[in-house]
């Protein structure tokens, strides 16, 4: 048998060290770390294509950076906005026009000129095409003539520049002549320099080194560089602010946490041999759990490792109840002894922690299937650490270290619950204690799946944006309605109809769309005609002779219809790529954007009714979906809970099985009202947390009913457990991070509750007739 | 974020083609108030805030402080490229030290640019009708708003930032030529040569585009009447 256990020893030390070795590379090549939070979001059910679709719309305002100052009337404002331009030019490119580019734009839409024409200029042109030429002289012999004249050998009557001043504007930004915006605000003007972050801007390999470069410009620049107050704009900063005020936030709680947890142990076990035994199962199944998802997974993300690292904080447990056990024991007891008496117990115990987790899987959320695989592996990996490797490393002195204070609080605890009154009356104390957290819980319980509480808030960061948004009367990035149709013509069309109406019925302040920039089919067709009536008035000859027109300036043929795909390769793209996303798998699509909406769910019913018009708003749909995942992980952590039962039944019976159930259930209608007490709400994060106390209040539950002859070894090893892992995570409430805080809340609570209600679980099983084999045993 | 940089193009179709008239517009400005009094000793402030420039410059600068209101009359030739004619035009400007620039064309219709500190605007009097050519904010035009106003204060260190002078003649008979250092601007002016006298008598652009634009001024008149209310009106 011991040859046996030193193969075993042997072969999992092996594992160990194969996995550390294994993570060592992948931590020196770092890529396979995702930090992008929004890949934890839920993909949609409900439509794949319209899903990535809303994805490659959003991607292109994640990835916009802007910069913002006050204007200054010495141009010190243009100077800093060009200096940071240079600077971080080669991570970012920055929006530009000139004139070559105007030019270009101008030259891919003057083939098109005849079917240019807007209804105004249509109307106009049949009517009276006097006054069309009239118009037409004044731009010539305006101080912007130098500007039209370059188009009149290809474009004579300047159609297409014509059209393109014409197109309606979703933003009042002005360009500068350096290549910014200016706005004016209620205080003062503007001025910002936007552009687009190379890859992807949530990403810390991506804005890791633009922020050290721009941290590196700011120093460069000072001190003007915060006499102008230079404020940032875009996803990236929100993403950088929310990275590092998480990693220094978590860095002061871990720090703290740490210091807490060890002075705990010194003060239960006097030895800090004892700290560092209780950390070997919790490094090997962290060690093991990063490895083999690394294995699985293409990439692991970072929020799966700071949860799964708490989750399988639950298996400090069981070398602490081993070390707890074997310090209070007597010293003649062999190690190897004591871990058999205790081994069905932490057995169970791992078994049920482990299937909890394991219902993680059955949670939609991307990400979640790496938790579950990441907690399971790590639990089992520390609890095979704990069996093999642990006992033959605590040190035969441990039990002489402890305090006699220390055995005098079990004892107490003990003689509390052996106390004949507490004997007497615990069941119904029991019951009403739990009848009464559920009714509270019940009735404080609410539910909140705000997906910004993702994040710790940023009001300066906010504020910025704002201000940008008065400035420039801006189009909202979030809010949009993705329009399709089978053909181009069909797409822009619906488009065209779902602007005017919403324009028509004022749920919007302002549309732009596609339809703008390549008009419908039938306006095309009736420009076309309206431009033949003007080239055959006489008119059109007066105005030839009048401006010298030589022979071979003519206006271009007729041509195919002007469809956005044509554009595609041409100069003329950028100003279009905003509202049209090309083919799809059910033909084409494109974006109508808003400007200021004034009534959302009236825009939402007009959307649902109208042909190929999908309204898409970006923050209540990731919350909404979040809502109906934190919906199915309860349902889920309901039947985790009920598979638990029903394994402790089959063990302990049913009245057994019930008592064991105690201690979790006090757990979860205790963090629910304490969560609720503190502002909280239910959502599909603060299930981890109940998991969690669940898979923790079992192991409590069930090493007293496993542990007798051991009871005060179990109950220091409870009371160190629990107090630590409740400091550890009631230290994360005070994160600003609302995901965090309400994790920590719910976690502690709960822990707290199992902590003080598992000690009655042996008095319940006591008194309940059926739970003989503990009793025998 | 999203739409700035469509707006941005957008815009710009309209905002940079107005910059080739406003730099003509800036150029008279110095040009007429070059002639506007006479010669002036100052020349250490003019050392102490200009490139290396002939003395006699410095001499054009420190008139240029003098006159707060001036009037002239103007012809504009624009020879547009491929075009068998040139483009004339012909009318009257007023240029108001502490409101702007009014350039109010007569033949061959009526129609009048006003440049202020705020923007520019375009008013045609046959319809009666207003345009608002530029917001307020717009960097194309306060740009060089900034830079006409900084000559009025007599300060040329913003216009050699942008541009390089070279001066040729003396005080009585003078020519300088602008060219842009600044690639934005020199996608729509290549170069600019202005002729004067004791007053003002030609302003050439040649610009990107290919159109050579050629202003001669008459008639010139310094500080001679006050504005009427109609004038004034025109830069509200």
């Amino acid at each position: 048998m011991k040859r046996y256990l030193i193969i075993a020893r042997t072969l999992w030390i092996a594992v160990i060290v194969s996995s550390a070795l294994a993570l060592y590379s992948e931590l020196a090549d770092g890529n396979r770390f995702d930090t992008n939070v929004l890949s934890l979001l839920p993909k949609d059910e409900r439509d794949p294509i319209t899903f990535e679709l809303s994805q490659r719309v959003s991607s292109g305002s994640e990835n916009r950076i802007g910069f913002m100052v006050t204007k200054q009337s010495d141009g010190s404002s243009e100077q800093i906005l060009s200096a940071v331009r240079d600077g971080l030019a080669p991570l970012v490119e920055w929006d530009s026009s000139s004139m070559k580019s105007l030019d270009g734009v101008v030259g891919a839409y003057i083939p098109y000129g005849r079917r240019l024409l807007l209804r105004s200029d249509i109307e106009m042109a049949e009517s009276q095409p006097s006054r069309f030429f009239d118009a037409l002289l004044k731009k010539l012999y305006s101080p912007s003539a130098g500007f039209y004249s370059r188009f009149l050998s290809a474009d004579p009557l300047l159609l297409a520049p014509r059209f393109l001043e014409k197109v309606p504007r979703c933003s009042s930004a002005m360009p500068t002549i350096d290549g910014f915006l200016e706005g004016s605000t209620d205080i003062d003007h503007v001025i910002v320099l936007s552009g687009k972050v190379r890859g992807n801007s949530l990403d810390q390999r991506i804005f890791g080194p633009l922020v050290e470069r721009l941290e590196q410009l700011r120093e460069d620049l000072e001190p003007e560089y915060s006499r102008l107050g230079v404020r940032p704009l875009g996803a990236l900063w929100f993403a950088e602010r929310i990275s590092s005020t998480l990693q220094r936030e978590t860095s002061i709680i871990g720090t703290t946490a740490l210091f807490a947890t060890s002075l705990l142990f010194l003060f239960a076990f006097r030895s800090l041999t004892a700290l560092l035994l209780t950390l070997i199962p919790l490094a090997a199944g962290s060690i093991v759990a990063t490895a083999l998802s690394l294995f699985i997974f293409p990439s692991l993300h970072v929020i799966t490792l700071a949860f799964g690292s708490v989750l399988i904080g639950a298996c400090t447990d069981y070398g602490l109840h081993l070390l707890a056990v074997i310090a209070l024991s007597s010293s003649e007891i062999s190690r190897e002894r004591i871990l058999r008496s205790i081994l069905p117990g932490l057995t169970l115990g791992m078994v049920t922690t482990t299937l909890s987790f394991l219902a993680l899987l059955f949670t939609p959320l991307p990400g979640l299937e790496q938790l579950a695989c990441f907690a399971v592996a790590g639990l089992i990996s520390s609890f095979v650490t704990t069996v093999l490797i642990l006992p033959p490393l605590i040190p035969q002195s441990l039990g002489s270290r402890v305090h006699h204070n220390t055995h005098a609080l079990a004892r107490g605890v003990l003689s509390v619950i052996r106390h004949p009154f507490v004997a007497t009356w615990a069941p119904y104390g029991a019951c009403g204690t739990l009848v009464f957290l559920a009714i509270t819980a019940l009735t404080t319980v609410r539910t909140g799946d705000d997906v910004r509480l993702f994040a710790s808030p940023q009001p300066d960061l906010l504020q910025s944006e704002r201000e940008v948004q008065r400035a420039f009367g801006g189009i909202e990035p979030l809010r949009y309605a993705l329009v399709e149709g089978t053909t181009q013509a069909e797409t822009v069309e619906r488009s065209a109809t779902f602007r005017q109406i919403v324009l028509q019925d004022k749920v919007v302040e302002a549309a732009c769309d596609i339809s703008l920039w390549t008009p419908v089919i039938r306006d095309q067709q009736a420009s076309g005609r309206a431009v033949e009536s003007l080239i055959t008035s006489r008119d059109y000859h007066k105005y030839r002779s009048s401006v010298g027109l030589p022979a071979d300036f003519q206006v271009a043929p007729l041509t195919s219809a002007l469809e956005p795909e044509l554009l595609r390769n041409t100069t003329a793209f950028p100003l279009v790529h905003e509202f049209w996303l090309g083919k799809t798998e059910r033909g084409f699509a494109g974006i109508i954007r808003f400007q200021k909406i004034i009534d959302a769910d009236r825009l939402e019913r007009l959307a649902a009714k109208s042909p190929g018009i999908t309204f898409v708003d970006r923050t209540a749909f990731v919350s909404e979906l979040l809502g109906r995942y934190r919906s199915r992980a309860m349902q889920i952590m309901l039947c985790a809970y009920a598979f638990v039962a029903l394994i402790l039944i089959a063990r302990y019976g049913v009245r057994g099985g019930a008592a064991c159930m105690g201690p979790p259930l006090v757990a979860l209608f205790t963090s629910l009202t304490v969560l609720s007490l503190c502002g909280g709400s239910v959502n599909v994060f603060t299930i981890f947390a109940m998991l969690l106390t669940l898979g923790l209040g079992v192991d409590f539950a069930v090493f007293f009913l496993e542990g007798e002859g051991h009871e005060s070894g179990t109950i220091l090893a409870i009371l160190v457990s629990s107090l630590t892992a409740a400091t550890s995570t009631a230290l994360l409430a005070l994160t600003s991070t609302p995901m965090l805080s309400q994790f920590g809340i719910s976690v502690a609570s709960g822990i707290l509750a199992a902590m003080v209600s598992a000690p009655f679980v042996s008095v319940l099983a006591a008194r309940l007739p059926k739970i003989q084999p503990v009793q025998q045993r | 974020m999203n739409t700035d940089r469509v707006q941005h193009n957008s815009n710009v179709v309209k905002r940079s083609a107005r910059l080739a008239p406003l730099f003509m517009v800036f150029i008279l400005l110095i040009s007429t108030r070059a002639a506007a009094s006479p010669p002036s000793s100052d020349e250490a402030l003019f050392a102490s805030s200009a490139p290396p420039q002939p003395l006699w410059l410095a001499e054009v600068e420190n008139r240029l402080r003098s006159p707060h209101l001036i009037r002239a009359r103007f012809t504009q030739q624009r020879q547009v490229k491929g075009l068998t004619k040139p483009l004339i035009s012909t009318g009257h400007f007023i240029v108001a030290r502490d409101l702007g620039v009014a350039w109010m064309q007569e033949s061959p219709f009526h129609i009048t640019h006003v440049v202020t500190s705020a923007g520019m605007k375009q008013i045609s009097f046959e319809g009666s009708s207003t345009t608002t050519l530029a917001a307020p904010a717009s960097d194309a035009t306060s740009h060089l708003s900034r830079l006409l106003l900084a000559l009025f204060s007599g300060h040329f260190q913003e216009l050699s930032a942008a541009f390089d002078l070279t001066a040729h003649g003396d005080a009585k008979k003078w020519r300088m030529e602008v060219v842009p250092t600044n690639d934005r601007v020199r996608s729509f002016l290549l170069r600019a040569a202005i002729q004067g006298e004791q007053s003002l008598n030609e302003c050439t652009i040649e610009e990107s585009s290919g159109d050579i634009v050629i202003t001669t001024f008459g008639d010139q008149e310094y500080d001679s009447t006050p504005l009427t209310i109609e004038e004034r009106a025109l830069f509200q």
